[in-house]
């Protein structure tokens, strides 16, 4: 029992320490910052597919901007976003989704606070490359996921 | 008299090496018709599909060449990649429509015909000849699968390109 306690002690002092009880919920508002005039379609200001593609560590990095101004949201993008691009390339646009989108087609979503408090990643995605794109393809034709301009 | 020259794409070294060697009349006025058919080849080559493909790619190509070129952490195109999106340009088939071309995260090149959000389909090349897609063909109607590109483009792939036009 005296080592339960203290197992159990130990665990909850490691989750306590690395946040892991901040779950990301499914209604929390999410975007994805684009930088590249070839991640979406000028004609009608559609976020394309290959957007919400994982890096090569099988990642897509978003932002949680529930609760944030317009001013704040765009904030986080010029200084985490745009300053870590190797060009300083400047924003864009953004596509915002609902973490629900993500959850309902068997992605996962973590907090990944190293650059930003708000910051997460889109992880889970399968390992075959069709599979992914169709995942992606769902990602871009959800209905909110239109781009938003930046001025 | 009307003459005609007909180049195929293998043959045309031969129009561009060509040099008359004889002094006569003749000679010269086939050296003279064989650069007049020259300016129309460069002429019709600038026009042609492939040439615009060819330039899309380019652009993808160039906004690629760096790991990490989308401060996403994202891998820089990949050289066989490269060939094998030239080697489909070389087999596109003139009655399909222009796809868009970009770069994927993980260093493929994407071909993207869109129509609208449930209308669309995209094919992505990787290093080793596969081609991978996915697809929409109006609401409930969503595919993915697998090919590879030898010699021409696989039938199942051109079935799907074509289904997607005969819906407009």
């Amino acid at each position: 029992m005296k080592f339960l306690k203290k197992l159990l002690g130990s665990l909850f002092g490691y989750l306590e320490k690395h946040k892991s009880f901040d779950v990301i919920g499914a209604e929390e508002n999410i975007s994805r910052f684009i930088l590249e005039s070839s991640k979406y379609r000028k004609s009608d200001h559609t976020v394309k597919s290959r957007a919400f593609l994982p890096n090569k560590n099988g990642e897509t990095s978003v932002y949680r901007i529930s609760n944030l101004t317009e001013v704040a949201v765009w904030g986080i993008g010029d200084e985490y976003v745009s300053k870590n691009h190797p060009d300083k390339k400047p924003i864009l646009g953004r596509g915002d989704l609902l973490a629900s989108t993500i959850f309902k087609l068997g992605l996962a979503l973590y907090p990944e606070k190293t650059v930003h408090e708000l910051h997460a990643n889109i992880v889970d995605w399968p390992s075959e490359k069709d599979e992914k794109m169709d995942l992606a393809i769902e990602l871009a034709r959800e209905i909110n996921c239109k781009l938003i301009l930046k001025n | 008299m009307t003459t005609a020259l007909a180049i195929d794409q293998q043959n045309r070294d031969l129009l561009f090496n060509y040099k008359s060697f004889g002094n006569g009349a003749y000679a010269k006025k086939v050296e003279k018709y064989i650069s007049s058919e020259k300016a129309h080849f460069f002429i019709s080559v600038t026009n042609s599909k492939s040439y615009q493909l060819r330039e899309k790619l380019t652009a993808a190509i160039s906004e690629a060449l760096l790991d990490n070129w989308d401060g996403y952490n994202s891998s820089r195109v990949k050289n066989k990649a490269i060939k094998v999106a030239e080697k489909f340009i070389d087999l596109y088939p003139l009655s399909i429509p222009l796809p868009d071309i970009g770069v994927e995260p993980d260093g493929c090149i994407e071909f993207e015909w869109f129509l609208d959000s449930s209308r669309l389909f995209i094919l992505s090349l990787d290093e080793n000849g596969i081609l991978s897609y996915a697809g929409r063909f109006g609401e409930g109607t969503k595919i993915h699968g697998k090919e590879i590109l030898l010699n021409e483009i696989p039938e199942e792939i051109i079935g799907k390109l074509i289904r997607l036009f005969r819906k407009t």
